[in-house]
């Protein structure tokens, strides 16, 4: 009776149970209706769309987990593909292409920290702002066309397979989650974080520089945005300015399901990667178990409340003990 | 504090005029384009045949098909000498946008109005207003009925279909995918809720159906965006390893469905039908990763309009439903597209 | 002259419409405590946030110097850099983290940017021991009372090692036993000979602990003397002693029979768990009465008004006798029906809403008294109600349409009586009633209470301001420790008598 409890309240205490079980959940429910869902090939597609998810959604997480938030990575997700595909255009190189696509990103987060940290304006309006005038300016550039012309190089790039089979793009989303899951987790840096969102009054006084910590992870999720444009083009071979529309609702949902607070102070990139995955085997199981597309926003609506439901639960239990 | 306010209004204040200088030299090309609100209120009271003001109410701006649109619709003002303006809602797809903008038209006295129409109930009321107004509306791609306006040009969604269908078959007639003996095939649409792509889906149905009764046949969103085309694409493979076609009814989906068919080698396994004429797709069709692409003629959309309002004007009555046909376009009919294009100064 | 480690030379802070401190000067020795005493308002808080650099060198007048070199405390980090380390009364926290965390915030040991983990919560676990603390380094900092976590605030200064060490009334939420081990500490670091800063209120743990001991009265220094100097009443004295001015207007009205009787009142502390911050309490309200409520601040004078109007609910036990009759008051809505108006101490936080107009404010609580012409609010009837009242009070204001916003702080407070005004209550509480009002409106605001009783309305107030509690009130109940230690008529009211009890235990 006794250890049957412990193993409840360890359970309790671990922030990613409440994605972790509907994630096991929906992979057993859905291999037994169509066993080609743990298939390699499927489990890679399913990885590539997390990929895309996660890129932006650790960076993202330190934004939230210092109190802030962005509604305008979409945009900037198109600005990054957009600008390095203007760059291959003009025929310069590669790696200019790409470093100029992460500049534009850098370029817009800067202008963001400044509106919102310096002229403290409600991040939520700003970046809403700053996501019409990027789009905007996406729209006046392509005239709403796709911009190709992408180099073969660039082309196999995004298209790359490591052992022929596993992305690149995967292998890229790994590195950057390990590598921020590790700053967040070990360094000051990290720590500091827990402090910016947590108190930041309490913060201030214990000597930590608020502000910049919060200009720094904007530019942050910004650069990753970008990236994840980039990535987005090299995989189509064109930028598409309506690439990346709506994720940042998605990946903001994906981060908060991972277990991070939408009020700052705690989360975890783990929790992140556990959104991400969640809600593309969602996404993507309801299309193997055969159901019905229309049936399919109400369902992927309630899994999502489901699993918020639950760290609610967890909570509950984790405060009572 | 005031100051770091401050600049960041004389900044915002400094990006719109530079903003606006861009989009004013842009309008210019567009045969003064824009210079359309100013003349509406003269232009209105003159008698027909004299310079008339026409509002293009759009649900996008740019892309390959509404940006087409615009510039039949341009090049037709051009020719006749007259002014209007092509607007849209800053959001995509936004019907009451596309409302708000209607009434706008209908206040300022528009001499004609072309709009695209997704939802005939919530544009009946300000549609009423133009008809006691006697401006005449001509629809593009959509419609409502004869009551509300005087007549639409576009692609007939059922004939659209019926097309799509029959490509499909043609295919399944061609040496190269004869091993196939059933049909199972999916239909990647914009939303589920976009009224003329579920007609055309219907009519689709039908036409496979007639032939094949025992095809397994699915509809699919893909929202606009390449990425989530691509991955349902994956994923229905998964969930139907019998997958041999798949139709793609959305301009931004179809790049992500011929990459994907591209990457993992499945020319021969899929018969892949493309939407629209962009370069993009051009380029996959002639690189064989799209079997055809089946092209709307949205300049002739906007173009034809033009000259609709033109006979109204004249005092003729145009037929109500005009039909700006669709062009399948295989490996072999790019170039000669292309030309076509060229032509138009697309 | 002797070599001071500390001196802030003629430090006058002005804040919109208020001089928080006129010419302070405080030095402190090498390995002293000093304690700094005064009444709510007096300047300590002020004094002490020029002192860590929150008000930034050249927001106020005066020069510090620190080992007789002139320093400039631009920032929080440069007060740090030279030793200074505060405790704020307040518990500051990152309730998410752990307690390791929390206590090495900003701080965190390691090489470079890596955290070594297992050395921060090794020195964690030795420093809860050392404070007998029973939990583990890795615990929520959360899990902890408030009395523990202020302790780990005071741990986390001392990691710094600091010079000085500034504490603001440090054991408000301290148990006897923690304030007896807070004691033993603060011993030890003025035998490693760091200075101390001790605000409090309470003189008991001034004379135990502190060497010298400061007098600050209205953002004035009044005395500083070596604490074996000065006798506990001269003290009280200094802290209260000002004339009673004509500012306050005598009102003389006719008791007369209980209106409003409070039984058995029980509420639970806000932070601190299995503790009441009053403790069964009873007592009595008369028709006509101004009965005034003393104690410090933190006392939870202001959960009793709560709780009785039922704003405050969870965990309080109370009878409520209204007229002799025992009403049942279960929310607001329920108080205000029994005819009782509530005048919050927050009214920026919930006393009206900003964007509205004064008359809307108004008559928020009235919603239902509207009057109305058919199905619509009859607003001629509206306006000239609220125009009266408008009048009645000398609001400031160019009419009753004017945003609340754009009100000073003491038509702002007018506002919020008239709202209760039209309500017509029998019974009114007042929590701080003159809280940031100038001088000027105070009076008015007096006068107009003088009004309110000689109609028949009983009010209770609580107030921190000590001559306007003994002025104004026909008797007052004085509150510490979750008890009532005094109860005073008009006749035995005086400053010193209600301090003394104040800081009874």
């Amino acid at each position: 009776m006794d250890k049957k409890k412990n193993i409840i309240q360890y359970l309790a205490s671990k922030n990613e149970i409440g994605t972790l079980l509907p994630l096991v959940l929906m992979c057993i429910v859905t291999t037994i209706i169509n066993p080609s869902f743990i298939a390699f090939d499927n489990v890679i597609d399913i990885f590539r769309t997390t990929s895309f998810y996660l890129i932006v959604g650790a960076p993202l997480t330190f934004l939230l987990i210092c109190a802030d938030m962005d509604l305008s990575i979409g945009a900037v997700t198109a600005l990054g593909g957009v600008c390095t595909m203007f760059a291959m255009k003009a025929g310069l190189p590669l790696i200019v292409c790409i470093l100029l696509g992460l500049l534009s990103g850098a370029a817009v987060g800067v202008f963001k920290a400044w509106i919102i940290v310096d002229c403290e304006l409600p991040a939520l309006i700003v970046t809403l702002g700053i996501e019409y005038v990027v789009n905007g300016i996406v729209s006046i550039t392509t005239k709403g066309m796709s911009v190709n012309g992408a180099t073969p190089l660039f082309k196999s790039f995004g298209q790359a397979r490591i052992f022929g089979k596993i992305y690149i793009t995967i292998v890229i989303a790994l590195i950057i989650a390990v590598i921020f899951q590790f700053v967040l987790s070990k360094t000051k840096y990290g720590h500091s974080l827990f402090a910016v969102g947590g108190n930041p009054e309490t913060a201030r006084l214990s000597g930590i520089p608020v502000k910049k910590r919060r200009r720094e992870v904007h530019v942050l999720v910004s650069v990753f945005a970008a990236l994840v444009g980039i990535l987005m083009a090299s995989r189509f071979a064109s930028a598409q300015s309506t690439s990346g529309a709506g994720t940042e609702l998605t990946v903001m949902a994906a981060v908060i399901i991972g277990g991070t607070s939408l009020f700052g102070g705690s989360g975890s990139v783990l929790g992140s990667i556990l959104g991400c995955l969640l809600l593309a085997v969602i996404s993507n199981g309801l299309v193997l178990m055969r159901i019905d597309s229309f049936w399919q926003n109400l369902i992927f609506g309630i899994i999502l409340l489901i699993s918020v439901a639950i760290d609610k639960y967890r909570q509950m239990l984790f405060n009572k003990v | 504090m005031k100051k770091k306010l401050l600049a960041l209004m004389m900044s915002t204040l400094m990006a719109l005029s530079v903003g606006c200088g861009a989009t004013g030299d842009d309008a210019n090309t567009g045969d003064d384009a824009n210079t359309g609100e100013s003349s509406s209120s003269t232009a209105g009271t003159e008698a027909s045949g004299d310079s008339q003001d026409i509002m293009f109410v759009s649900i996008v701006t740019g892309g390959v098909a509404w940006g087409n649109a615009q510039k039949g619709f341009e090049d037709a003002l051009a020719e006749l000498g007259w002014t209007g303006q092509y607007t849209s809602p800053t959001s995509a797809n936004d019907t009451t946008g596309v409302i708000d903008l209607l009434d706008t038209a209908v206040t300022n006295n528009a001499d004609g109005i072309i709009t695209v129409i997704l939802d005939s109930d919530q544009a009946s009321d300000v549609l009423g207003k133009a008809r006691d107004a006697g401006i005449p509306v001509v629809t593009c791609n959509t419609y409502t009925t004869p009551e509300l306006q005087d007549c639409w040009i576009g692609t007939d969604p059922v004939n659209m279909g019926k097309t799509q269908g029959e490509t499909v078959l043609k295919y399944l007639e061609d040496a190269k995918y004869s091993s196939f003996d059933h049909v199972t095939a999916c239909y990647i649409q914009t939303t589920l809720q976009t009224e003329t792509q579920n007609l055309q889906y219907e009519a689709f149905c039908e036409t496979i159906k007639a032939k094949y009764p025992d095809a397994t046949l699915i509809q699919e969103e893909c929202n606009s965006d390449a990425t989530e085309a691509s991955d349902k694409l994956a994923a229905l493979l998964k969930a139907y390893p019998d997958l041999n076609v798949v139709v793609s009814q959305d301009g931004y989906g179809c790049p992500g469905i011929a990459n994907y068919v591209e990457s993992e080698g499945l020319q021969d396994k899929l018969i892949t039908i493309g939407i629209d004429d962009s370069e993009e797709i051009l380029d996959y069709v002639s690189n064989g990763v799209l079997d055809c692409t089946i092209a709307q003629d949205f300049y002739k959309m906007g173009y034809q309009a033009v000259y609709f309002i033109k006979d109204i004007k004249d005092g003729k009555t145009p037929e109500f439903d005009n039909d700006s046909g669709t062009i399948v376009i295989d490996a072999d009919g790019v170039q000669e597209h292309l030309d076509l294009l060229k032509s138009r100064g697309l | 002259m002797e070599q001071y480690l500390l001196e802030m030379n003629h430090v006058t802070k002005k804040f919109p419409g208020v001089t928080a401190l006129s010419d302070v000067t405080m030095n402190l020795k090498k390995g002293e405590i000093l304690g700094i005493c005064g009444e709510n308002g007096a300047g300590k808080s002020t004094l002490m946030k020029i002192l860590s650099g929150t008000y930034p060198h050249g927001t106020y007048e005066g020069e510090i110097f620190y080992e007789g070199k002139n320093v400039k405390l631009t920032d929080v980090n440069v007060a740090k850099s030279l030793g200074i380390e505060m405790i704020y009364q307040e518990i500051n926290m990152v309730l998410g983290s752990s307690i390791a965390e929390n206590l090495y915030l900003g701080n965190l040991p390691g090489k470079g940017r890596i955290v070594d983990f297992k050395e921060l919560y090794r020195k964690t676990d030795e420093i809860l021991k050392k404070v007998n603390i029973n939990a583990k380094a890795t615990d929520r900092i959360a899990s902890l009372n408030s009395g523990q976590m202020q302790m780990i605030a005071l741990m986390r200064t001392l990691i710094n090692e600091p010079t000085i060490l500034v504490l603001d009334e440090p054991t408000s939420a301290l148990t006897n036993s923690e304030v007896e081990q807070m004691m033993t500490i603060l011993n030890e670091l003025r035998d490693k000979g760091v200075s101390c800063i001790y605000i409090s209120h309470k003189l008991e743990e001034i004379y135990r602990i502190c060497d010298r001991v400061l007098v600050l009265r209205d953002g004035q220094c009044i005395s500083c003397r070596n604490i074996d100097e000065v006798e506990e009443d001269t003290l009280i004295e200094e802290m209260v002693g000002r004339k009673v001015s004509n500012l306050y207007p005598k009102i003389t009205t006719e008791i007369g029979d209980t209106v409003l009787s409070v039984k058995n009142l029980s509420i639970p502390h806000p932070t601190i768990k299995n503790k009441k911050i009053i403790d069964n309490i009873s007592f009595d309200l008369r028709k006509g009465e101004i009965l005034g409520i003393g104690g410090l601040v933190g006392a939870g004078r202001s959960e009793i008004l709560s709780a009785i109007f039922g704003s405050l609910v969870s965990g309080v036990d109370k009878q409520v006798f209204i007229n002799g009759k025992e009403t049942e008051i279960r929310k607001p809505a329920d108080a205000i029906n029994a005819g009782i108006g509530y005048v919050t101490e927050e009214r920026k936080l919930n006393g009206f809403v900003w964007m509205l107009s004064i008359r809307d404010n108004m008559y928020l609580p009235s919603l239902k008294d509207i009057p109305m012409r058919g199905l619509f609010i009859d607003e001629k009837k509206e306006n000239e109600n609220c125009k009266t009242i408008f009048d009645r009070l000398r609001i400031k204001a160019p009419s009753i349409h004017t945003m609340i916003n754009n009100l000073s702080g003491g038509n702002q407070q007018k506002v919020v009586l008239a709202k209760w005004l039209l309500k017509n209550p029998h019974i009114l509480f007042i929590d701080e009633p003159t809280k940031g009002v100038d001088v000027g409106a105070k009076a008015e605001i007096y006068s107009f209470l003088g009004e309110l009783v000689e109609q028949g309305v009983s009010i209770v107030m609580v107030s921190s301001d000590m001559p306007e509690l003994i002025s104004i009130s026909d008797r007052v109940l004085v509150i510490s420790n979750g008890h009532i230690t005094g109860e005073f008529n008009k006749s035995e009211i005086s400053e010193e008598a209600v301090m003394r009890s104040a800081i009874q235990q």
